[in-house]
């Protein structure tokens, strides 16, 4: 007995340590983030695609499709993890999964792809989206089309990983002033022409991506285009030269109103000299940031001599609306945390929104009560003779 | 108490919504009329004890529903907690995905499964302690008065069982035997074996002293042919039909003219193979005004609950996910389940207590 009993227990923690050795295995280290690419086809041939970055070793079709930020509806009643009934607006409700594939041709479903990475071609997908694992590096696909077990009809686009997951490229900026010299009381145009941004600040202002605007500066003055895209901020200066007429003034710093960051109000360092100085910017692509007025892009994560607040805080920005279905910054869905409170309220709102439901609900448990209180007396084990 | 019949109705009024729907509103109404319909006239009948154990094998069973559930589906927008994720994986294939995010969905749709499970169990149980075993085997259809002998025999097999290793045990524990391992056991199996045998074969000579197996009126040689086409033609109709009824979804009707067909052969050929078997009865039941009751109260929940199915489903449905709200409850719905208690309303001890 005993010793069964102990081969027993050995057997538990062998196969447990396998299971926790399994688990604990890692063999993508932890580099992150991690990516995957995701094409989604719809049924009216759109694309949609997406680069989903993680911070797990590895995650799962279906958390892929989660992270996207697409609408998804899913039946989990199969006990086979998540069916994929609704991406968007295309498919049916958990009702009825499947409602346009029930038998007779056409069957159309979201078919799921994986890209075969030797290959560079869409491998139909065996098992569903909750039991495939995705290493970083992978390809998702998803179309919207008539097919059978085994493959469908429509393939989305073939898109390989480089593809989707390219690192992002800077904006392309034209920045200038015209004329880029001036003596004081005369005026000048600052003009710019930004292409793939997404906010576009002008001295701590939101501005248009495509703007001019007229400055008259009484001394040399820098001017400031600060231009937000997914591959970092950017600053682009310009600098105005204003030769005075009459006796110099006293330096003055020019203290660049930088919003947000309030705690360091920064002085750009302003040599009193007409001679224009070079703004120390390292790691900028052209160390030259001469006074004819071109703009020299310099990666706020390089130590710049101007302060630069974290864009996320800067009130008023003027924000370049992407065209439907494209690509957004990815964000873990939000977790949220439900308390006592929010219970309670679900309960007092669920109260009040039963209404006469509510009340016939509770009429209907009340007869009941009422039916087993005046019956329990007249069922006992005696009457049964009486049978 | 009732006719065979309207308790078979009454089964099927009450599996019916329990089955169809997951909404926890209708299912803890029909958990509570059941229960009421047992604590009452369940109370006569003699294995009342039954319901104990249907009640710890629902209880077990929502347990494991509601644990599997909470830790095993991740999806569903009210996180209540986040636990260590714990995956069993080989190759590229998740067999086992516990812990993680635990959601206030999952746990619901666990619950609301595991109520369904006891819900049903509680019926059969309740179903069970309230019909006549005897009468319910009596009632099966003529032509398969074969297969209801073998299972009354069955059903009468492990009670007699049981009683005859009752009398073993009572009389070698006189003779002074003690039992203390499993060495000690073969007294007591050896005389059940043989006493088993005997009355095997004393139910054989006994069956066939009675005449079982002969029939009445013995079938010709072509219309037994017939019937051995026949059945199995109305069968493999019913199947096709069925088939086309399911996956060609533009032409129905067909499937429906052939299942319909099928049927109706099929009835037919039962029905006159059932006429050469006779029968008497002793004992005849009883079709009261009670009956007629009880039966006009499930037909009527049979018939709302189904015209629910078939044209408004999502009365019928709840589904928490992905953001879980509270069930809609409607009133119609709620009142045909109460069909469940009539029973209880319209038992003659009710008015038998009330006119004392």
């Amino acid at each position: 007995m005993k010793r069964a009993t102990a081969t027993f227990l050995l057997i538990i923690t062998l196969v447990a340590l396998f299971v926790m050795s399994e688990a604990l295995y890692n063999p993508t280290g932890a580099q992150s983030p991690n990516k995957v690419g995701l094409v989604v086809r719809f049924g009216d041939s759109t694309v949609f695609t997406d680069c989903i970055e993680f911070t797990e070793a590895e995650i799962t079709g279906e958390d892929v499709l989660d992270r996207s930020g697409l609408s998804v509806v899913k039946d989990l009643s199969y006990g086979l993890g998540a069916a994929i009934c609704k991406i968007e607006d295309d498919g049916c409700d958990y009702e009825h999964c499947f409602c346009q594939c029930t038998g007779e041709p056409p069957c159309e479903y979201w078919a799921y792809y994986h890209l075969d990475p030797q290959t560079q071609q869409w491998v139909y997908s065996g098992m569903g989206a909750s039991w495939h694992t995705v290493q970083p590096g992978d390809v998702e696909g998803w179309s919207w089309g008539a097919g059978d077990a085994g493959g469908s009809d429509v393939e989305p686009p073939l898109l390989t990983f480089e593809e989707l997951c390219a690192p992002p490229t800077p904006p392309v900026v034209d920045f200038t002033a015209d004329p880029s010299s001036l003596t004081s009381g005369q005026c000048s145009v600052l003009k710019w022409t930004v292409q793939d941004a997404e906010v576009v600040v002008l001295d701590g202002q939101g501005v248009m991506a495509e703007d001019s605007r007229y400055v008259c500066p009484s001394q040399t003055q820098t001017y400031e285009l600060e231009v937000l895209n997914e591959a970092g901020q950017f600053t682009y200066e310009l600098i105005i030269n204003v030769s005075q007429p009459t006796p110099t003034p006293p330096p003055t710093s020019t203290p660049t109103r930088v919003p947000g960051a309030t705690s360091t109000p920064t002085d750009v360092p302003q040599p009193p000299t007409r001679v224009p100085t070079a703004i120390p910017s390292l790691g900028s692509p052209s160390p030259s940031p001469s006074p004819s007025a071109t703009s020299t892009p310099s990666r706020t994560s390089s130590p710049t001599v101007v302060a630069m607040a974290p864009v996320s805080t800067t009130p008023s920005v003027a924000e370049i609306v992407d065209p439907p279905r494209q690509v957004e910054p990815v964000e873990p869905p939000p977790q949220e945390r439900v308390g006592l409170n929010s219970i309670l309220l679900l309960l007092s709102v669920g109260a009040g929104t039963l209404g006469f439901g509510g009340l016939v609900f509770a009429a209907i448990l009340i007869l009941l009560m009422g039916v087993y209180l005046r019956a329990r007396g007249h069922f006992t084990d005696q009457q049964n003779l009486e049978q | 108490m009732y006719h065979t019949t309207t308790w078979l109705l009454w089964l099927i009024a009450a599996l019916l919504p329990a089955m169809l729907t997951r909404n926890p509103l209708y299912l803890i109404i029909l958990l509570l009329a059941v229960a009421v319909a047992y604590n009452t006239i369940g109370r006569l009948s003699p294995v009342v004890d039954s319901w104990r154990l249907f009640l710890k094998a629902g209880l077990i069973l929502a347990s494991f529903s509601i644990l599997f559930n909470t830790l095993t589906v991740h999806y569903g927008e009210t996180v209540l907690f986040t636990l260590p994720r714990f995956t069993l994986r080989i190759g590229q294939v998740t067999f086992l995905d516990l812990g993680g995010r635990i959601t206030l969905e999952a746990l619901t749709f666990g619950l609301v499964s595991g109520l369904s499970l006891i819900v049903i169990l509680l019926i059969f149980a309740t179903f069970n302690v309230l019909v006549d075993h005897h009468q319910l085997l009596r009632s099966t259809p003529a032509f398969m008065y074969q297969t209801a002998m073998i299972a009354s025999i069955a059903i009468a097999f492990v009670p007699q069982m049981v009683a005859s290793l009752q009398d073993i045990r009572e009389a070698q524990a006189i003779r002074g035997h003690r039992f203390r391992g499993l060495r000690d056991l073969l007294p007591l199996f050896v005389p059940l074996l043989t006493s088993g045998l005997e009355r095997a074969i004393q139910l054989a000579e006994s069956m066939e002293a009675r005449g079982f197996g002969s029939e009445a009126s013995p079938q010709t040689g072509r219309r037994r042919l017939l019937h051995r086409i026949l059945i199995p033609v109305a069968l493999f109709g019913l199947l096709a039909g069925v088939f086309w009824y399911s996956y060609y979804s533009s032409s129905r009707w067909v499937g429906a003219l052939v299942m319909l067909g099928s049927l109706g052969t099929l009835l037919a050929n039962l029905v006159t193979i059932g006429r050469g078997v006779r029968r008497s009865r002793y004992r005849r039941e009883l079709w009261r005004r009670r009956d007629t009751i009880v039966s006009a109260a499930s037909m009527v929940a049979i018939v709302v609950i189904g015209g629910f199915w078939l044209l408004n489903t999502e009365a019928l449905l709840f589904y928490p996910y992905p953001r879980v709200s509270l069930p809609s409850f409607n009133p119609l719905i709620g009142l045909v389940l109460m069909a469940t208690v009539t029973p209880v309303l319209t038992a003659p001890q009710m008015r038998n207590k009330t006119d004392d």
